[in-house]
């Protein structure tokens, strides 16, 4: 840190503001084919993003320079493009923009992801393969460890001392089964959704290996599946399907910055509008959704964000009511609405946008069986295969791995290539049932992409099972 | 400093001290990636963001080899532009390398690298000034609204091994992709990429765009879901081929039972008129693999309808006995290009008739991958056309189709003329290269909300 504080006093002499937030990542990937090493790597990412405020202009110079000279050029090249672009902002800034932080956090992890052996780590994930190859039908077997440790320190002219320090893991095992011109894969929890802050006792864990056996066995189990009936039915969906739902249909179209334009070239805009907040009836009353980073845990809990914001859990949708965006300081500035720490960068590469943490739909009063036992005619579906919606987040279609066809009150057969489509508010205001607490499980994705330049970062979703009436649901070609 | 990370001879320094400290049975391959980049992120043609990036990473590929048997592992170090830190980093990096390495099971697939021959390209361009550049890229959007990102400044890629064999491609580049909106949300979409600053060839393409975006001021068409004559606009149809280079043409893939495409593995056909290559001769995207193989120039994947060849990484030569045709490790197209057809521009409404005409597609993914159905949204400057005539924008439709069908048994014909749709993602690192796609009129499109 004293490295980082004593490159502050270069601060060019036209700067209304100046901080620097370095990032130390060390990334270790190891996956294993068919029981053998498929890929093994580490790398380590470390530098710094200079910010510099000039004239309510922000701009950035981002080095691997660490150096006392190269963070002094680095703050020069900062002060040189927000010059540069003084004239043309879309907002004007000041301090307001950069609260002041002082704190530390530090993500839980019982075997911490230094104490690393990746020899040790590849045995597991080969022992994971030969588990899951349990007939001649299995044609692939993959097990996959994505370990990340992350250093965070922030400092700043107007007071700012802030460090995170977490431990984060991603894990999968997955089956293909081949057989009579049928293909079908099963997952740990669909792509990458295992993933938490922790260490390396989810990779040792009794569960994911009970995971894996599950696994090959659905996999077979779905060769033999028919397929998904098509039809506007009820659908109960499972928190590994629940994740993506709720990432695609609430986490971005309440992103502020996305509200407010600034994605339109890229993953694009929102069909809300500011003046929805406080107003729109987003989904049914049994619909509460909170932006939360406290969850121990879960992938994306922190203290404050990236433009020292203190992080706090906040409802986002509360009764169906869509009550606040995900709008970290910047856009609650140009907005004038109030918001969450949400302002993150993946890397000190990029420069902080509104993002995504923890997204969770809280649990509701409805055991699993309570659901089944509603539904007359419809589909239970697990673990997300396939997402794709539109630039206004309204037309989505959703692919699962596994299904379950429920008929008159129970689960009766395992369909193959469960799907479903809908847009956004009709589908979240048929929202009939939400799972108890023994139905919520906790999922992430490293991968949730957005931004120019672009970023890929984490986020947590933690969601019940959820039931939902008259969905178009269907099958494969 | 970062400027020296330019130089090829800060490289073979790099080079030169690792190679110099291999044992028997050790093989290294240093792979360098490296950028000093300029984005200016715009919204209604106005600043949202700007800044610089310096970023430089040397991988380290290590094979250790003894009786027969083969263990791998990699390892990227960050590079500061400081010899003596970066130095250190080598130094620690082939510590842990070789401290790890013989713990790890056999890995009988590991590349031992070959010597494929040495090479250097340099291609250097007249960019704009970071200090100048927002202001020259702002000078003629006044009055319109624009999103959008500029990127601009040096890409280096380069590799080494212990077989004695060293790579260098370095490019000065820079794109502008934007879109320009009208007051009812309504937009159109360019990406403004030369060789060389060319401030008329800017004011031309916005002018382009402009006219375009005129088209969406018209009252929306919302069309019923259902099967529709299609044309797909050349970037239309360039935003394919990501969806179907993910596990579509990999040799891995195809081995593993997992591609997109594997029907035509088993025999199945496109359309005679759609062929694709893997086509180097732009020189935009390095030829060499990870390995340091030199892919072909041209590589044709699909000849009139037909999968007659597979990429091939070294790794997948290995496991599956057949050669290796330089492709990455992925196993993806890096520079993709589909021939042409007959069909002329100034036909193309009258040939559509009464159907869709898609500028833009958006959020491809596999729906069900076995069969080689994909689905997506339109998305910009997209409309009913009504008798060749252009009636309006179309409201958001979902596709959802299949590639045997899309381009298949509904391909009608391909454009004389093809765009180039220059590669402008940036996770991670900006990309390279670009894609050469025609326009695709098509029968029937399955529209499915």
């Amino acid at each position: 840190m004293k490295n980082l504080k004593d490159a502050l006093t270069q601060k060019p002499h036209e700067a209304d503001w100046a901080g620097l937030r370095e990032v130390r990542e060390i990334m270790r990937h190891r996956v294993a084919r068919d029981g053998k090493p498929e890929q093994s790597h580490a790398w380590e990412s470390h530098g710094v993003m200079a910010e510099v405020l000039v004239d309510g202009q922000f701009g950035y110079a981002a080095t691997a320079d660490l150096s006392p000279s190269g963070l002094a050029d680095a703050l020069q090249r900062a002060a040189a493009q927000a010059r540069g672009s003084k004239n043309l902002s879309i907002a004007r800034f000041d301090l307001k923009a950069r609260p002041v932080v002082q704190g530390r956090y530090q993500g839980k992890a019982v075997q911490g992801l230094s104490t690393h052996n990746p020899a040790e780590v590849m045995s597991r994930l080969i022992e994971l393969c030969a588990r899951m190859k349990t007939s001649p039908k299995i044609v692939r077997t993959e097990a996959f460890a994505l370990a990340t440790t992350t250093e965070v320190r922030f400092v700043s002219t107007n007071g700012s001392e802030g460090e995170q320090f977490f431990d984060l893991i991603t894990l999968d095992c997955n089956a293909t089964a081949q057989d009579a011109g049928v293909v079908q894969t099963r997952t740990g929890a669909g792509m990458r959704g295992l993933s938490f802050q922790g260490g390396w006792e989810h990779l040792f864990s009794p569960e994911l290996t009970t995971r894996a056996d599950r696994v090959a066995a659905q996999a077979l189990e779905l060769l033999a599946a028919e397929e998904c009936p098509t039809g506007a039915m009820d659908l109960i969906l499972m928190p590994d399907q629940m994740m993506l739902q709720i990432h695609e249909s609430i986490g971005h179209p309440l992103e502020l910055d996305r509200i407010l334009g600034d994605e339109r070239n890229y993953a694009g805009w929102s069909f809300v509008k500011p003046d929805d907040f406080g107003k729109l009836q987003y989904g049914s009353t049994l619909m509460n959704v909170t932006f939360d980073p406290s969850v121990e845990g879960e992938f994306a809990s922190y203290a404050f964000d990236d433009h020292g914001r203190p992080a706090t859990r906040e409802f986002l949708i509360e009764k169906g009511l869509l009550k606040r965006p995900l709008g970290g300081t910047e856009s609650q500035l140009r907005a004038g609405l109030p918001g969450v720490a949400n302002a993150r960068a993946s890397s000190w590469n990029r420069a902080p946008i509104d993002r995504m943490a923890n997204i969770n739909l809280e649990a509701g009063n409805s055991t699993l069986d309570d659901m089944i036992r509603s539904v007359e005619k419809g589909v239970l579906m697990e673990s997300n295969r396939s997402w794709s919606i539109d630039d206004f987040r309204n037309k989505f279609q959703f692919g699962c791995e596994y299904g379950k066809l429920i008929e008159n009150g129970k689960i009766t057969r395992t369909v193959r290539n469960p799907n479903y489509r809908g847009i956004t508010v009709p589908f979240w205001t048929g929202l009939k049932k939400v799972g108890d607490l023994s139905t919520v499980g906790t999922y992430g994705t490293p991968y949730c992409g957005k931004g120019e330049p672009n970023q890929a970062i984490r986020v947590g979703h933690r969601s019940p099972a959820c039931l939902f009436s008259n969905v178009e649901v269907f099958g494969g070609a | 400093m970062s400027t020296s990370l330019f130089n090829p001879q800060t490289f073979h320094r790099l080079r030169d001290r690792a190679m110099a400290t291999l044992r028997a049975g050790e093989h290294l391959t240093l792979s360098l990636a490296g950028e000093q980049s300029q984005f200016i992120r715009w919204t209604q043609a106005k600043v949202r963001q700007t800044g610089t990036v310096e970023d430089f990473t040397l991988e380290l590929t290590y094979v250790l080899e003894n009786q027969g048997v083969r263990r791998s592992n990699q390892l990227q170090i960050q590079l500061s532009g400081h010899p003596a830190t970066d130095d250190m980093r080598l130094n620690e990096a082939l510590q842990t390398l070789r401290r790890e390495t013989p713990e790890m099971p056999e890995d009988p697939f590991a590349v031992i690298p070959q010597n494929h021959g040495s090479d250097q390209k340099v291609f250097r361009s007249e960019l704009l000034q970071p200090e100048s550049a927002a202001e020259i890229l702002a000078k003629p959007l006044k009055g319109l609204d624009l999103a959008g990102i500029y990127a601009a400044g040096p890409v280096v890629r380069a590799l080494a091994t212990s077989a004695g064999q060293t790579l260098w491609f370095s490019t000065e580049t820079f794109s502008f992709d934007y879109s320009l909106y009208n007051s009812a949300q309504k937009a159109v979409k360019s990406t403004f990429s030369h060789s060389e600053w060319d401030a008329n060839a800017y004011a031309r393409d916005l002018e382009r765009a402009r006219k375009q975006l005129e088209l969406m001021d018209r009252p929306t068409v919302d069309l019923p879901r259902g099967e529709h004559r299609a044309y797909l606009a050349p970037a239309a149809v360039a935003e394919l081929l990501p969806t179907m280079s993910w596990s579509g043409f990999g040799e891995s893939y195809h081995r593993q039972g997992v591609s997109g495409l594997k029907r035509l593995r088993e025999g199945a056909r496109l359309s005679p008129l759609f062929s694709l290559h893997e086509d180097f001769t732009s020189g935009l995207v390095p030829r060499f693999s990870p390995s340091g193989e030199i892919a072909p120039e041209k590589l044709t994947l699909i000849d009139r309808g037909q999968l007659v060849n597979t990429l091939v990484s070294a790794r997948s030569a290995g496991e599956y006995g057949v050669p290796s045709n330089g492709a990455n490790a992925t196993e993806t197209p890096r520079s993709a290009a589909i021939d042409s057809g007959d069909l002329d521009e100034k036909d193309i409404l009258q040939r559509l008739g009464t159907g869709v005409y898609l500028s833009n597609l958006h959020y491809l993914n596999w729906s069900d991958r076995p069969t080689g159905r994909i689905t997506g949204l339109t998305r910009y400057a997209c409309f009913y056309v009504k008798d060749g005539e252009i009636v309006g924008p179309l409201g958001t439709l979902r596709w959802d189709d299949t590639v045997y069908r899309m381009l298949g048994t509904e391909l009608e014909a391909l454009t004389k003329h093809v765009e180039t749709s220059p590669a402008v993602g940036t996770y991670f690192q900006r990309e390279l290269g670009a894609t050469r796609t025609p326009g695709a009129l098509l029968r029937s499109m399955r529209f499915t909300l």
